[in-house]
């Protein structure tokens, strides 16, 4: 078989599109490079090869039949183990699902299979989204491709690693306080959050539900608004937005430069952000200044408390969402001699040990006594965050930063520090609690191997502006194009 | 019948049903601990003028009834079931 580059979106939905790949190569070439490269970065935890065959059949078939145009026509995808395709195993990385079976296909993985997209597998994670290094999951740790002694960050990192190890060029993530922004950061890739409800929920295991989002890994701009094509409205997710989703992919070609651009630098505490990690970051705010955009400095008074109303909240909705885990309907099941006998062993049993920890925190923070202190008290807080992203963009058009505030750290060196573990979300828990869009793109690299992301926030449904601007600063670098050693 | 603990980590695990022998007492003590004394600096924020806690950004659509699972799709993923029911022990004696 011809080796088929599987890096970028665009050019394998161009090449079926023009008839010079069959969907079902591509498809036979994904999970060729899978089989062979897994073994790597664990990234995938199971691939889906007779249905991707198929999908892939069908859309051959529909080409041949001269069908409506497939944006994503034979683009192998790859999805979170959180997001559900019917008749296929979703396990959210725990050993509670295990066995769980998606009964229907979630809204978005359904709407780019529409639009032409075989979808080859599904990807590692941190146990229900909790984590930032992907190394709490019943599957075992992901790991970087840049330095497979690291982690790729989380808890979208089996997405990162998959499409960094360029085993697919895009996979679906889900960004609760960062998850798809970090790891991709730490994996060289384009990351994009958008806007809460700007991608229905419908299929998502929930995790933390005023927060979660799908969002996606690319390598670029282009391939990010391609998989934006499955935004929009749904009648199965009642915190969906109904505004019109605009063409993201020819909102791309409106901007050469970066002229009239005003982004925002935030002043304040930068305590914690490796020099490295500065460094970079103020090379390519740098360069989007010689791109013709001027810095505005701004602030955001409340940020410096994102990180613990934002643990706060996440833990109190995990606490209430995975509640419905009682062994009896789905999931790990153990018999006891009582009801509550026969919960309390099918979830100590069925979950892990960070997911027991959260749950805690989160039934302590919502119990009698506690509730007005901490998680009303976390409500307000966030509220007044959301006010000075409001009071912030009347004066900038972007505010910038680092996407995470150190390079991904070596497996298992912060497993017994949760505090520090949940400090490296500090950057990108601001954007979620907010409900805003973010995206982080690769911007420089530590010690010459170790990638760096820039991460840029917007107002509201503003996702064509983050992809416009991203795109401007990835047509004028070259940070995106370096490569793992294993894919040279 | 012997009564429950006064150890708030034993009433926590009984709220959040989760047995204590499964966790290991000091070490997840000492991680709550050291998370709720991190979320400290929430108390110092003055919130006293917010009129609303409304923390979910966005609008949202009315609850309408929308399509549900069959009951074949609903016990598929049960791992004890009978006669289209879930099965689960004995809740009231007699």
């Amino acid at each position: 078989m011809a080796t088929i580059d599987l890096r970028s979106a665009t050019a394998i939905a161009g090449a079926v599109h023009d008839g010079a790949l069959r969907a079902t190569d591509v498809a036979a070439a994904a999970l060729a490079a899978i089989s062979s490269r897994n073994a790597a970065t664990n990234a995938f935890v199971e691939t889906f090869a007779d249905t991707a065959m198929a999908q892939a059949e069908r859309v051959d078939a529909r080409r041949s039949e001269g069908a409506a145009s497939m944006p994503l026509a034979g683009v192998p995808i790859a999805i979170k183990d959180n997001l559900l395709l019917q008749g296929h195993l979703a396990a959210c990385g725990s050993r509670m699902l295990m066995n769980f079976k998606a009964p229907y296909t979630a809204t978005v993985v359904q709407r780019l299979l529409d639009l032409g997209a075989v979808v080859v597998g599904r990807t590692n994670m941190d146990e229900f989204g909790m984590g930032s290094s992907t190394e709490h999951s019943i599957h075992g740790s992901s790991r970087n491709p840049f330095d497979t002694t690291r982690v790729p960050g989380g808890s979208s990192g089996g997405a990162a690693a998959a499409v960094a190890s360029e085993l697919c060029p895009i996979a679906l993530g889900t960004d609760t306080g960062g998850s798809v922004r970090q790891p991709a950061a730490m994996c060289n890739l384009l990351g994009l959050k958008p806007t809460y409800g700007r991608m229905s929920r419908y299929g998502l295991v929930a995790y933390a539900s005023s927060l979660d989002c799908i969002g996606m890994l690319a390598h670029d701009a282009e391939d990010a608004a391609m998989a934006l094509l499955s935004a929009g409205l749904d009648p199965f997710d009642g915190t969906s937005r109904i505004e019109a989703v605009p063409d993201y992919r020819a909102a791309l070609r409106e901007r050469t430069d970066l002229r009239s651009l005003r982004l925002g630098v935030l002043d304040g505490d930068s305590t914690g952000i490796e020099d490295g990690v500065r460094t970079a970051t103020d090379a390519a705010i740098a360069t989007m200044v010689e791109l013709g955009a001027t810095v505005v400095r701004c602030s955001l008074p409340h940020d410096r408390h994102a990180v613990s109303t934002y643990y706060l909240l996440a833990a109190a909705e995990a606490s209430s969402n995975l509640a419905r885990y009682d062994g009896i309907r789905y999931g790990y099941s153990q018999r006891g001699r009582t009801l509550d006998d026969g919960y309390e062993r099918s979830r100590s049993e069925g979950f892990g040990r960070e997911v027991q920890l959260r749950i805690l925190l989160g039934t302590h923070a919502l119990q009698a006594g506690y509730q007005h202190e901490l998680y009303g008290k976390a409500t307000k807080v966030r509220r007044l965050l959301q006010r000075d992203f409001e009071r912030a963009f009347a004066d900038c058009d972007l505010i910038v930063s680092p996407t995470s505030p150190i390079v991904a750290f070596p497996i298992g060196s912060k497993l017994d520090d949760p505090v520090a573990m949940y400090r490296c979300d500090a950057l990108t828990v601001g954007a979620s609690l907010a409900g805003l869009p973010a995206l982080s793109v690769p911007c420089g690299f530590a010690e010459g191997r170790l990638p760096i992301g820039l991460q840029l926030t917007a107002p509201a449904l503003r996702e064509d502006l983050l992809l416009q601007v991203a795109h401007v600063f990835q047509q004028h670098t070259k940070w995106h194009q370096q490569r793992p050693a294993s894919c040279r | 019948m012997s009564r429950p603990s006064d150890d708030p980590l034993d009433r926590l695990c009984r709220l959040a049903r989760l047995s204590r022998p499964n966790l290991d007492h000091d070490e997840v003590q000492r991680r709550l601990t050291a998370v709720v004394n991190a979320f400290a600096d929430l108390k110092e924020v003055d919130t006293d003028a917010l009129d609303c806690d409304q923390n979910a950004p966005g609008r949202l659509r009315a609850d309408e009834p929308g399509p549900v699972l069959t009951v074949t799709e609903a016990l598929a993923n049960s791992a004890h079931t009978a006669a289209d029911c879930f099965l689960c022990p004995r809740v009231v004696e007699g």
